[in-house]
């Protein structure tokens, strides 16, 4: 395949005919990516590197799959996993807490009861491994089940069980000491 | 709390930080585009292009706390990386929307008054022989950090010495650049953290923060004005207090995130006293907090139920006409001593010179009294987290201990053990932690039953 542009991968009709117009990258681009980037911000706890790891996983899709070919599920896999990875390369130095700055701190007015708690339980998430930092946000931000996170992290049931447990033992422990 | 109400706060703190993010502005990858330093997996081979964007984690920039704006805010220090623990840290993420400079050596930015600069890592792999502990914080039963001082060109300077594990193994890591007094054994410095990576030293002239567990400290300057003075510091639940004395005025109180943020100052301001020597004191739990501030006598109070602010509270012992302490072990258990008629009549009920021991239940609205401590001075005073019948207190000579409020004491540490002990305080409610002074220096001790039985903690390793 020759190197152009996006239009390239326009197919036309998604394989189940379900979208009225053709789907191009662009388009699931600018419906999936906002939404990528919170889920790798939540699992990585840095802006940055969640927008660097979502372009990525992008890229990464873009060569494998079609836009209509149900490109959601596939992106938040992709990234799901390169947040893991980028755990075990950079996130020893990364998470000892994430970077503060103007795209981080709640926008607007914030309940001045909730600030410490939030902060606290937000702490808490960076201090947690990985695995089960990631269980925890797919769980209980993307509220998947446990059948559903394990589909994604490709793990058994009984793993996610185990690991959602013990994250919220770890949290539960971090937050009440 | 149950899991139900551990799962809802998890659920809204994710979708609050989550909708709280501004993702900046993203363009649709083209053919062979790559961003960061993470090479995609593409089935097909591509000629390398440039790397487009270059933040993230490769930038060697630390962003330190923003203090006050200013000081321009970002400091930062050169890391040495022989010394893993100085190294964990010292590398963070920019946040986007900044252009972060491609990967470079740390550089320092001198501020534009006269704060000095940020320190250097320490490069030693062990702590110096002669560390001198003077302070000590624990974020868990784990993991502390001490400050102390050893001996340096300019005569004795701030160290500190990090531990894992419950202060069997201690590293060092960075330190501020700070002169301590020859051979003090008042602590002129103190050092609290709030969580792995956010902590302050104190000194009443001088306040320095880190947000990498201690690898880099940036100088903050101390709000309310010139001549402004430290009180005390004190974090929990994910904030930061510190109550200051102005000249020719009362305290301030202020609030930060622990994480990082510029002090708020609250509108209440304790009076000071017109004492030689206004003593503040916070207590903290949760989010809930006490100030005590004696100054000969006990000159005012405040207090914060549950985060909502900090307003005028009478602190026990106002009567006592003597010197105070008190300690919390939860948002509504509170346990006192006060100091009987040293500056005016004692409270009714006791005699001059005696040690009270007051309790409350009720978050300090009221309290009553539940015996004395047998001692002329009570010089640190620590209640069991959720145990509010545990209680330690520095006297004299040694370490006592009640398991019963405050009626009944024993001694924890004898008197002829040590020449004088300055601070007692429990990690959890079966750990505690004190510094005492020896016949051969400054030493840390740790009890692992609650203050029964103590040990000192060795810092070099063996």
């Amino acid at each position: 395949m020759n190197p152009t542009g996006v239009e390239d991968h326009r197919l036309g009709y998604g394989v189940q005919d379900e979208q009225p117009a053709p789907l191009t990258w662009t388009d699931v681009y600018r419906a999936e990516r906002d939404g990528l980037v919170r889920l790798a911000y939540l699992i990585t706890g840095s802006q940055a590197v969640a927008e660097d790891l979502v372009q990525d996983s992008f890229i990464r899709v873009m060569g494998r799959i079609d836009p209509g070919d149900h490109p959601g599920a596939y992106l938040r896999r992709s990234v799901v996993n390169a947040c893991y990875t980028w755990h075990r390369r950079d996130g020893r130095r990364s998470t000892v807490r994430p970077a503060t700055g103007a795209g981080e701190e709640p926008a607007g007015p914030v309940d001045p009861r909730t600030p410490g708690e939030e902060l606290e339980m937000w702490d808490a998430l960076n201090h947690l491994d990985p695995r089960r930092r990631t269980v925890l946000v797919l769980r209980f931000y993307l509220d998947l089940t446990e059948a559903e996170t394990a589909s994604l992290l490709g793990w058994r049931v009984g793993t996610v069980k185990s690991a959602t447990h013990r994250a919220l033992a770890d949290l539960r422990r971090i937050v009440e000491r | 709390m149950n899991e139900q109400e551990l799962t809802d706060a998890l659920r809204r703190m994710l979708h609050r930080r989550a909708s709280a993010l501004r993702p900046g502005p993203g363009q649709p990858p083209l053919e062979g585009e790559m961003t960061g330093p993470y090479l995609p997996e593409t089935r097909r081979r591509r000629p390398p292009t440039p790397v487009l964007v270059a933040a993230a984690a490769a930038a060697a920039l630390v962003a330190g706390g923003a203090g006050l704006a200013v000081e321009g805010g970002h400091h930062a220090t050169v890391a040495t990386a022989t010394d893993p623990a100085a190294t964990v840290g010292a590398t963070t993420a920019t946040t986007a929307g900044h252009a972060a400079p491609p990967p470079a050596p740390a550089t320092t930015v001198a501020p534009a008054t006269s704060i000095p600069p940020s320190t250097v890592a320490r490069a030693a792999a062990s702590v110096a022989p002669g560390f001198a502990p003077l302070s000590v914080t624990f974020v868990s039963a784990a993991e502390g950090w001490a400050l102390g001082a050893v001996s340096c060109p300019a005569g004795r300077c701030a160290a500190v010495a990090h531990t894992t594990d419950g202060g069997a193994s201690w590293t060092p890591v960075g330190a501020p650049a700070l002169t301590l007094p020859a051979a003090a054994t008042d602590a002129p410095a103190d050092i609290r953290f709030a969580d792995a990576a956010d902590g302050w030293i104190y000194s009443s002239t001088s306040l320095w923060v880190t947000h990498d567990g201690g690898a880099a400290w940036q100088a903050q300057t101390i709000p309310g004005g010139p001549g402004a003075a430290v009180g005390d510091l004190e974090a929990s639940a994910g904030v930061a207090y510190l109550v200051t004395l102005r000249p020719g005025a009362g305290e301030g109180i202020y609030s930060a995130p622990a994480v990082g943020g510029s002090w708020t100052a609250s509108a209440l301001s304790p009076a000071i006293g017109g004492g030689p020597l206004p003593a503040p004191a916070i207590v903290l739990q949760g989010r809930t907090g006490w100030i005590l501030t004696d100054n000969r006598t006990v000159v005012s109070g405040a207090r914060n139920p549950d985060g909502a602010g900090w307003r005028a509270w009478t602190a026990p012992c106002s009567s006592g006409h003597g010197a105070a302490g008190l300690a919390a072990a939860s948002p509504t258990d509170l346990v006192a001593w006060c100091a009987e008629g040293t500056w005016g009549p004692p409270q009714p009920g006791t005699t001059a010179g005696q040690l009270t021991v007051l309790r409350s239940s009720d978050g300090g609205s009221t309290f009553s009294p539940v015996g004395t401590v047998p001692a002329h001075t009570v010089g640190s005073w620590a209640v069991a987290p959720g145990q509010p019948a545990d209680i330690l207190a520095v006297t004299g000579g040694g370490i006592v201990r009640s398991t019963n409020g405050g009626a009944s004491w024993t001694t924890a540490y004898p008197a002829a053990a040590t020449t004088g002990a300055q601070y007692v305080g429990y990690t959890t409610a079966t750990q505690a932690v004190a510094l005492v002074t020896t016949a051969s220096g400054q030493s840390l001790l740790i009890s692992h039953d609650g203050g029964s039985s103590w040990s000192p903690v060795t810092f070099q390793a063996s």
